[in-house]
């Protein structure tokens, strides 16, 4: 969950400055600074299992890379926008020779967010919205509450997937497929 | 906000019923019952501020009709093995041509509005609030826009478009659903 801190505006480079100062885990949303609060066991759990599965397909098949949560991304320079997915997968063709030893400034292919009881519906919409504008290609937004698992890409409409459902990596990730139980079996 | 009740389920004819021998405020979400508990007042301005508006416009223009708070529409949706679904939007706009000639239904009607307001409660979670849009969207609605007072955005939500998260500076259109309606977002919030 991401709680809102103080009120100046900051830059993609101002903001990583901040980061090494600061021992906070924090995301810049619009130049606006959102702290993240430490995730309860349960979103911990599923968005490991998902890093495990995705990571497991990804580097069999040598597609590019998985990333844990955390690693941040710039989705806008103006505003100033870099958020950290909880999971994500980056095809070798957009990484390609980035300098890889700052925030990414390339989008992922495929990001998976997990759902915490304290996020509103409107702070996950708009993370959807931003992960889909800078150009990611699927999005996965994973619910543990209701144990469903919505499925966003640009102009579709969105999926809703329950427990005996299949999760697919569609085009994006041709190949895979896991049931949506699996993620949240303890 | 909305609370699980029993377990049994209900048609459309058995729920019409059994609003008329409660003071409860339900809605039947594939069958099952959900009860709506009274709402906190940041809510309810908003709820207005919005019905006010669109009202205003819609009324000035002749362009149909917008319906409070409560008033239940039968959702087209569901697979074959779930039950019907009746649900209440907080504000809804609905087109002059798609209405009836004459009298306006006295029951839930089966008239999906064009435009949907839903409003969130501290107590909606994300999944509660994903569900009611995607109802609405699959129903038929042409717009809906979430409103969270919370963090004063407003969501919108158009079938086969990107997801449009608004801040409180920013201008909320009508876009083809209602043309030419503008209102700043802070202007839901006002007091």
């Amino acid at each position: 969950m991401a709680v809102a801190t103080e009120k100046r505006t900051y830059t993609v480079d101002q903001f990583w400055e901040l980061c090494h100062q600061t021992d906070k885990r924090l995301e810049l949303v619009k130049g606006a600074l959102r702290e993240l609060a430490p995730a309860n066991f349960e979103h911990g759990l599923v968005a490991g299992k998902l890093q495990v599965l995705v990571g497991q397909f990804v580097m069999s098949q040598r597609l590019g890379y998985v990333v844990a949560a955390e690693t941040g991304f710039v989705l806008s320079e103006q505003p100033a926008t870099v958020r950290a997915p909880d999971m994500a997968y980056v095809s070798r063709e957009r990484v390609g020779e980035s300098y890889l030893e700052r925030f990414a400034d390339f989008a992922p292919d495929l990001v998976a967010e997990v759902v915490s009881p304290s996020d509103t519906f409107s702070s996950v919409a708009e993370k959807v919205e931003d992960w889909l504008k800078a150009g990611v290609r699927l999005v996965w937004v994973i619910d543990p509450a209701t144990q469903t698992v919505r499925v966003y890409r640009t102009g579709q409409p969105t999926q809703v997937l329950r427990e005996q459902d299949t999760l697919s990596g569609e085009d994006v990730l041709p190949g895979f497929a896991c049931k949506v139980s699996e993620l949240f079996a303890r | 906000m909305a609370v699980a009740t029993e377990k049994r389920t209900y048609t459309v004819d058995e729920f019409w019923e059994l609003c008329h021998q409660t003071d409860k405020r339900l809605e039947l979400i594939r069958g099952e019952l959900r009860e709506l508990t009274p709402t906190g007042w940041q809510h309810g301005v908003v709820v207005v501020n919005a019905t006010r508006l669109l009202s205003n416009y819609v009324l000035t223009h002749r362009l149909g009709i917008v319906l409070g708070a409560e008033t239940g529409v039968v959702l087209p949706i569901g697979e074959r093995d779930e039950g019907q679904t009746v649900r209440a939007a907080d504000v809804a706009y609905v087109r002059r041509e798609r209405l009836p000639q004459g009298v306006l239904p006295a029951r839930f009607a089966d008239i999906v509005p064009d435009l949907v307001v839903e409003v969130t409660s501290p107590s909606d979670t994300y999944a509660m609030v994903a569900e009611k849009v995607n109802d609405w969207l699959l129903a038929g609605a042409q717009m809906v826009w979430v409103v969270d007072p919370s963090n004063r955005q407003v969501s919108v939500h158009r079938p086969g478009k990107p997801v449009q998260v608004l801040g409180e500076e920013d201008v909320l259109s009508g876009e083809d659903v209602l043309p030419d309606f503008v209102c700043r977002v802070s202007e839901l919030f006002a007091w």
